[in-house]
């Protein structure tokens, strides 16, 4: 990936490829995570998304995107490890196939949702703000609605520390909100949070950045972007709420004190495979395929944050049969009782799904992202000599500072649960 | 093996088909490092109940299509997951109302040995009495993981209010009764019956040498034995025009209530093009209209006439045709009584030639980017395929389309059949 510095804490990247079919920029503002005002940056999504001065209704919207073949305009904010992101997703034809010059007109359409948007007229403004806070209300009794999230974010909240801060906002927060506040919010988006924008297509880089140049100017800023932590909770808790469901959930939150920049990060990972990850882990074959408990277990290690997440979906009544399973399944880890075929494999798999990385747009962004805060230099040659490094005796000293912190069961209200 | 190129897509392909049927379609994406394989069957949970051509009907458990597909990872000597696993290939499948899917996708350099373990484990099976019990909770767990999801139960309810017979209105995966009522016999007799070359599709995105693993394919189906395959149709009872109820509602612990409005349609064809060139007439119109390529959008969602998370769906098959309109709100008398006076607005005024480019536009551009990733071209090939259509013709079928087509298609559709779902937390029917 080619690599501009436009001005300070402003940085350009293009990567050149003929794979695919339309011309992908993603505009990435960063700033790190303290948990303040974070429904504000919800809110900034809903309302930059909506509509801007160019394209001041949904119906022009429409328009444009559809002469523009069918383009995405999508703004998304994302918590990962103790960062805050937003993210301007676009992606338009790539012109050579309709013989017009679309990635101008790329240009032209990101720079108006992200430099006009409606606070430039008072009253418009006023007005998709009003609608802003209904759909993120209606948005929040959405994931409430979903007991496999709703018991997630509620883990998440127990927890604490930056698992709390990476929870969605909550109800009351949207009844909060003020429009002077999300008006100075966007400001300080624009002024001062870390930017990244992200090219991928066959496009001419020189062309690309004489483009960003004609639309895009901005100041120089001092940026703060960490993306690694490793979380401090000390206590452990085991917590059951009740709720009127037909299937429990069971939310597992284990600290690792290992993280995306340990030196050993691919035993961590490769384990991960073993414990539960993967449909060949332990997790999956004892519990489901073993014992028919239930249709899906898994494990995930959230690289940033320096933990494991383990979580399932179960009739209440085999609970207890269940968190045995987990526990005995984890010793196994952390005693190195799993076969030298079953570590292959898992190592094969993850060479695999890096390399199949290297097809998909998201993930070339988000690597070439993830390096612009990390600088380590982390090609996916050098994941996969890693993977290839780890062995039963890494992966033992890894899983030997695996310490369950949190229990979180969301139970079937009416069932005799002790 | 045929070669084609289109040039306006810069896209190549092979076609071809193996002496006992099955037919292979190669797709040749030397840029990309995956390759993904697709072995489908036109299986699906609709396909219940079938007849042969004597007009014997054969009649199986809700679900058993999805069981089935549980079941054929299972093999006699090893985890078929496992075997994947160790070539490092990804493996999955699905079942959905019309078809079965088995699918691996990897970046390995040679794809020899996953192909065949495709072909090999998905050819053949082997269960036991006790794996089919022990299935059974596995497969009751994720049934009830979907019934909790108040956005799939909504659709699900409104599928059961509209149909008195119909399958539609059972789950894909069939319900608790249903799947503890299937037996070995019935999946085996279900699998020999269906599984067979002549009815299966075997779809490959690949950087590799099409020619190359077309001879792979070819070895391997010659090496293997095969029934008299026996062509079989879904039998459908004669279904009637009314709804089986009018109103149904739902109790689950959620915030606010899900409401939908589904219509029964009846746009009859044995023409399959035709078909799926009334389908996308309907989808058309509909999108030009409900939705913020219609200037009254913003203003019904002000007016609070919908919610902005509202939206509407259509489908249309041989065997049955609907309309959904789904929304969050408390008012559903209010959401019914609104989606009907547009319907009927749309009846008057028809779309607009500006609207329908528009949109031909849109789809132009949705088509082209499914050649992103090599999955989409599988999927996107087999379901296209399956219809005796390719993306390409697809493409021609939307094109053709005209403001008289979507005039004299709405026009005179009988929109009365309607049944209305409400979920929420009351308790009172």
């Amino acid at each position: 990936m080619l690599n501009y510095k436009i001005v300070d804490g402003v940085e350009f990247h293009v990567e050149k490829t003929p794979k695919y079919k339309d011309v992908n920029i993603e505009v990435i503002f960063s700033k790190p995570l303290d948990g303040k005002d974070d429904v504000y940056y919800y809110a900034l999504c809903q309302f930059l998304e909506d509509s801007c001065m160019p394209y001041d209704n949904k119906q022009k919207v429409s328009n444009i995107l559809d002469e523009l073949y069918g383009a995405k305009l999508n703004v998304k904010i994302e918590k990962r490890g103790q960062m805050l992101i937003l993210r301007f997703i676009c992606s338009v034809l790539n012109g050579k196939f309709v013989h017009k010059d679309l990635l101008k007109a790329q240009f032209n359409l990101l720079a108006s949702f992200i430099l006009q948007p409606k606070f430039y007229d008072e009253e418009k403004g006023k007005h998709l703000f009003e609608e802003t806070k209904e759909i993120l209300k209606l948005n929040i009794n959405t994931v409430n609605d979903d007991p496999a999230i709703f018991a997630n974010n509620r883990a998440y909240e127990i927890f604490g520390d930056m698992l709390q801060k990476q929870c969605i906002y909550k109800f009351e927060d949207v009844n909060e909100l003020d429009y002077e506040h999300l008006k100075y919010k966007y400001q300080d988006m624009i002024d001062n949070m870390a930017i990244d924008f992200f090219v991928v297509g066959d496009v001419d880089d020189k062309q690309c950045l004489a483009y960003f140049n004609e639309q895009f100017s901005f100041k120089p800023r001092i940026v703060d972007k960490q993306l690694v932590y490793v979380n401090k909770r000390n206590n452990f808790d085991d917590i059951v709420e009740y709720r009127q469901v037909t299937q429990s959930n069971l939310v597992q939150l284990y600290s690792c004190n290992r993280t995306s920049i340990s030196q050993d990060y691919a035993s961590m990972i490769v384990g991960n495979g073993i414990f539960g990850l993967l449909p060949t882990s332990l997790l999956f074959q004892e519990v489901r395929e073993k014992n028919s408990l239930c249709y899906s277990i898994f494990s995930d290690y959230k690289i940033y944050d320096g933990i494991i997440r383990v979580g399932t979906s179960f009739d209440i009544e085999n609970l207890s049969k269940i968190k045995l399973l987990i526990e005995e399944q984890l010793n196994k880890m952390k005693n190195g009782e799993f076969s030298d075929e079953l570590l292959e494999t898992t190592k094969q798999m993850y060479i695999n799904n890096y390399r199949q990385s290297e097809d998909s747009i998201a993930s070339l962004m988000w690597n070439a992202f993830r390096e612009s805060i990390i600088h380590d230099n982390r090609t996916t040659a050098k994941i996969i000599e890693d993977i290839q490094n780890v062995t039963k005796d890494s992966i033992k000293a890894a899983f030997n500072d695996v310490e369950l912190k949190l229990t979180y069961v969301l139970a079937q209200k009416g069932d005799n649960y002790d | 093996m045929i070669k084609h190129f289109n040039e306006d897509f810069e896209e190549t392909y092979y076609e071809g088909s193996c002496d006992n049927g099955l037919r292979v379609v190669i797709w040749h994406k030397k840029d990309y490092h995956t390759s993904s394989c697709l072995l489908g069957v036109p299986y699906g949970s609709l396909d219940l109940n079938q007849q042969d051509d004597k007009g014997n009907i054969i009649r199986m458990p809700s679900g058993i299509a999805h069981f089935l597909e549980h079941k054929l990872f299972e093999s006699d000597h090893s985890d078929v997951m496992e075997e994947f696993s160790k070539l490092g290939c990804n493996v999955n499948a699905f079942t959905s109302y019309e078809e079965t899917c088995y699918y691996f996708d990897t970046s390995a350099q040679n794809i020899d040995k996953p192909l065949e373990l495709l072909l090999d484990f998905v050819q053949s099976l082997n269960i036991t009495d006790a794996s089919v019990e022990k299935e059974k909770g596995i497969i009751d767990q994720e049934l009830q993981m979907y019934l909790q999801m108040p956005d799939s139960r909504v659709v699900f309810e409104t599928f059961k209010a509209l149909y008195h017979k119909h399958p539609l209105r059972n789950d894909i995966g069939g319900s608790h009764d249903s799947v503890y009522a299937t037996n070995r016999k019935q999946l085996e007799d279900c699998y020999h019956m269906n599984y067979h070359p002549q009815n299966m599709y075997l779809i490959i995105a690949t950087p590799l040498d099409p020619k190359h693993l077309f001879n792979v394919i070819n070895e391997n189906q010659k090496r293997k034995q095969f029934g008299k395959f026996i062509s079989l149709k879904r039998y459908i009872e004669k279904e009637e025009e009314n709804v089986f109820k009018t109103n149904a509602h739902v109790q689950m612990d959620i915030e606010i209530p899900r409401v939908a409005l589904g219509i029964k349609l009846k746009i009859n064809d044995d023409d399959i093009n035709k078909l799926i060139k009334d389908e996308w007439i309907l989808r058309m119109m509909l999108e030009a209209h409900f939705s913020s390529m219609n200037k009254d959008f913003q203003k019904w969602i002000d007016e609070k006439k919908i919610s902005p998370l509202f939206y509407y769906d259509n489908e249309n098959a041989k065997d049955h045709s609907l309309m959904i309109f789904v929304d969050e709100t408390k008012d559903a008398e209010g959401f019914v009584k609104f989606i009907n006076q547009q319907l009927l607005f749309l009846k008057e005024n028809n779309i607009n030639k500006k609207s329908l480019d528009q949109l031909k536009n849109r789809y132009y551009g949705s088509v082209m980017r499914t050649f992103n990733k090599v999955e989409n071209i599988t999927i996107q090939h087999f379901r296209n395929m399956k219809n005796g259509l390719t993306i390409f013709a697809l493409l021609k079928i939307i094109e053709s389309i005209s403001v008289e087509d979507c005039y004299n298609l709405y026009h005179n559709l009988n929109i009365d059949n309607q049944s209305l779902v409400i979920i929420d937390k009351n308790s009172e029917n």
